[in-house]
């Protein structure tokens, strides 16, 4: 499956203190156009026509992708229907959302687009997440609103909570909060991605978001029927459990050359959400280049050729290596200006299986090589 | 939203301006229930009778007319065995469902009825001795011994295995407003029984049917969001998808989340998963 992350909008509605869109002052409220729009589709189709086996899964992000309104969801449907006539079934939809806006106009258009799930992001802890000149409370009561809209709306919702060294002395208290305000969607843990050197009030690194990981990991083993989808231990078990056989993150799946695109408001495309919050890796206009154009790009090659020099370079002794694959290569490009480094969070995957996984469940790790 | 049952006094007037309800009538255990059914069969749908009694249940006349009708008899105690003894026989063919205070005997008289066969409830309002509690719901839940159900732990055991979601027993205890409403004598509203002991009421009979109520109703089913906004002790708490925040206010005295309902929840949690293994799969 290939994932589209496209941002209909930069704009926000909220002003988060660790946001790029906010720092980089993309606040203009561009909305993506319809002649943009339809190439969108026409690139889709054109891919899918090509790829009979190939599914795409479009990621609804932003900014705030509901800052724009239910009408443009509305030609994202009208748009879908006329111009993938004979692809549009190989097409889903989320969207990933802060809530804040959720209002019951989305519930028929999100529903024909087939979409059953909205992806949201909270935190608990006061003074991370704001609305735009308001305080985290106002922010609050109005993801609160937006989750009781959805569930009466018969949606289910899953929620991403964004680590920051404000929220490391409060492992269980956010595991509970979270498990308990959304049951059934599931929560997961990421660590806050920073700019070098930015923020340092809120970073943290990849050892302390393994023992805030590790703080939790006892409680969601021993309870894990009750608590079946908290990322990433579920993820990470199955993994496991499974040789290193399933998918996991893009992050640590080592296949993202092959399986995302990112594209901007305007049609920019780039590698994916992230590395267009970051301004890497631009691959031109979505009215210039096809799908394939992109994924056929030397950078995407050299992509590629990563897992390999990884595993004679950086990773040649780790046995957890099938867990990450030298993580996210966005992160060693940010770094270095090259693919081939391991990602600075290696802790977060191989030190948090040797410290907590196998001591708390008993699992000796052992895991298909090269896998 | 589905039309609520109206939880309603026995009184003629009232009765008369609820046509084309369902009803859940409080009658007296002395009332001429024969009659009062029967009229309102005739223009309401009949949910269930719940006979309010003053005395203990070995005190209280079973009255024949209740058979095959769904009776809940409200009493404050079970009373002297030897007094009930003789009766044992008569409460259980007339299918009764026995309600108790969670105070005083309350417990250990839902234990002995449950296991003398007789359906029994316990209003979960006001602070229980938790301990006391937990030995109940345990047994209520994992006794292998055979016993008739005791509530709400029923009525928890089987939502909670039906889906992942926190788990809504309210409506055991008829207090899920979205499907109950109380009614005062002079039909005036309220979202709970303890609203209706607290003359705490949010509108008359005019309102039936209208948004406002509906909007009423709706805020009240949703009111546990609060805690997580005030980020309250039980929006962290293990405990929470089973209570759902319903002694957050703590006791009397206002001392916020009760002493021991966290314990008391989380070890049911830990009960249900045991109550889901295969017998044969338990640990004892």
């Amino acid at each position: 499956m290939v994932t589209l992350i496209v941002k209909p909008s930069e704009a926000c509605n909220a002003a988060c203190v660790y946001c790029e869109v906010d720092r980089k002052g993309w606040l203009k409220t561009k909305i993506m156009a319809q002649d943009t729009l339809e190439m969108l589709f026409k690139r889709i189709d054109e891919f899918l026509t090509a790829r009979p086996q190939e599914t795409i899964r479009i990621v609804w992000h932003g900014g705030e992708p509901l800052l724009i309104g239910e009408p443009f969801y509305r030609r994202v449907l009208a748009a879908q229907r006329q111009l993938c006539a004979a692809t549009g079934r190989r097409v889903c939809h989320t969207v990933q959302t802060n809530l804040t806006l959720f209002s019951d106009e989305f519930t028929e258009v999100f529903r024909a687009l087939g979409i059953t799930s909205l992806g949201t992001s909270y935190d608990p802890v006061a003074g991370v997440r704001l609305l735009r000149g308001q305080n985290s409370r106002a922010y609050d009561a109005a993801f609160l609103a937006g989750s009781a809209r959805l569930e009466r709306a018969g949606f289910d919702w899953g929620v991403i909570c964004v680590v920051t060294r404000l929220s490391l002395d409060r492992p269980l208290d956010l595991f509970h909060f979270l498990t308990n305000l959304a049951p059934q969607g599931g929560v997961m843990f990421n660590p806050i991605l920073l700019d070098k050197g930015k923020q340092p009030h809120l970073a943290i690194d990849d050892k302390e978001f393994s023992a805030f990981l590790g703080a939790m990991f006892p409680v969601w083993w021993a309870n894990r029927q009750r608590y079946p989808r908290v990322e990433p231990f579920h993820s990470l078990t199955e993994t496991i459990l499974s040789g290193g056989r399933r998918q996991f993150y893009c992050t640590d799946a080592g296949q993202c050359a092959d399986t995302h695109i990112g594209i901007g408001p305007d049609g920019a495309m780039t590698h994916c959400g992230r590395s267009g919050d970051w301004g890497l890796l631009d691959y031109g206009s979505i009215h210039d280049r096809s799908f394939a154009e992109v994924f056929a790009d030397p950078r995407r090659a050299e992509l590629r050729r990563r897992g390999e020099a990884l595993r004679a370079g950086a990773c040649r002794d780790c046995d957890t290596w099938s867990l990450c694959h030298g993580g996210c290569p966005l992160d060693s490009w940010d770094a270095t200006g090259s693919f081939h480094g391991k990602t600075a969070w290696c802790d977060n995957r191989g030190g948090f299986v040797k410290t907590y996984f196998e001591p708390i469940t008993g699992i000796r790790v052992k895991l298909l090589e090269g896998a | 939203m589905t039309k609520p049952v109206l939880i309603c006094p026995d009184d003629p007037s009232l009765l008369d301006r609820l046509a084309g309800q369902s009803l859940g009538l409080r009658v007296a255990p002395s009332a001429d229930v024969a009659a009062t059914v029967e009229a309102v069969r005739r223009q309401n749908g009949l949910f269930r009778l719940l006979v309010e009694a003053d005395e203990p249940l070995a005190a209280v006349k079973p009255n024949h007319a209740w058979r095959g009708l769904p009776v809940d008899l409200m009493v404050p105690s079970a009373g002297r065995f030897a007094d009930l003894a003789g009766r044992l026989d008569e409460v259980r063919s007339l299918g009764i469902t026995v309600c108790l205070p969670i105070g005083g005997t309350g417990l250990r008289d839902a234990r002995t009825l449950a296991s003398l066969g007789i359906r029994t409830r316990l209003g979960l309002d006001g602070m229980p001795d938790w301990d006391a509690l937990g030995d109940l719901m345990t047994y209520a839940l994992l006794e292998l011994v055979a016993h008739a159900p005791i509530e709400p732990f029923q009525t928890i055991a089987d939502h909670s295995r039906t889906d992942a979601r926190t788990t809504d027993w309210s409506s055991a205890l008829f207090d899920d407003p979205l499907r109950f409403l109380h009614l005062s004598a002079d039909g005036r509203i309220a979202l709970s029984r303890r609203d209706l002991l607290n003359e705490e009421f949010v509108g008359d009979l005019a309102m039936l049917g209208s948004p406002a109520l509906a909007e009423a109703q709706q805020a009240r089913s949703e009111a546990w969001r609060q805690l997580f906004l005030d980020d309250h002790p039980c929006a962290r708490c293990p405990g929470f998808r089973l209570c759902r925040g319903r002694y957050a206010e703590g006791d009397a005295k206002g001392a916020g989340m009760a002493e021991g309902c966290a314990g008391f929840f989380t070890e049911m949690a830990g009960v249900l998963e045991q109550r889901w293994l295969r017998p044969e799969a338990r640990p004892w």
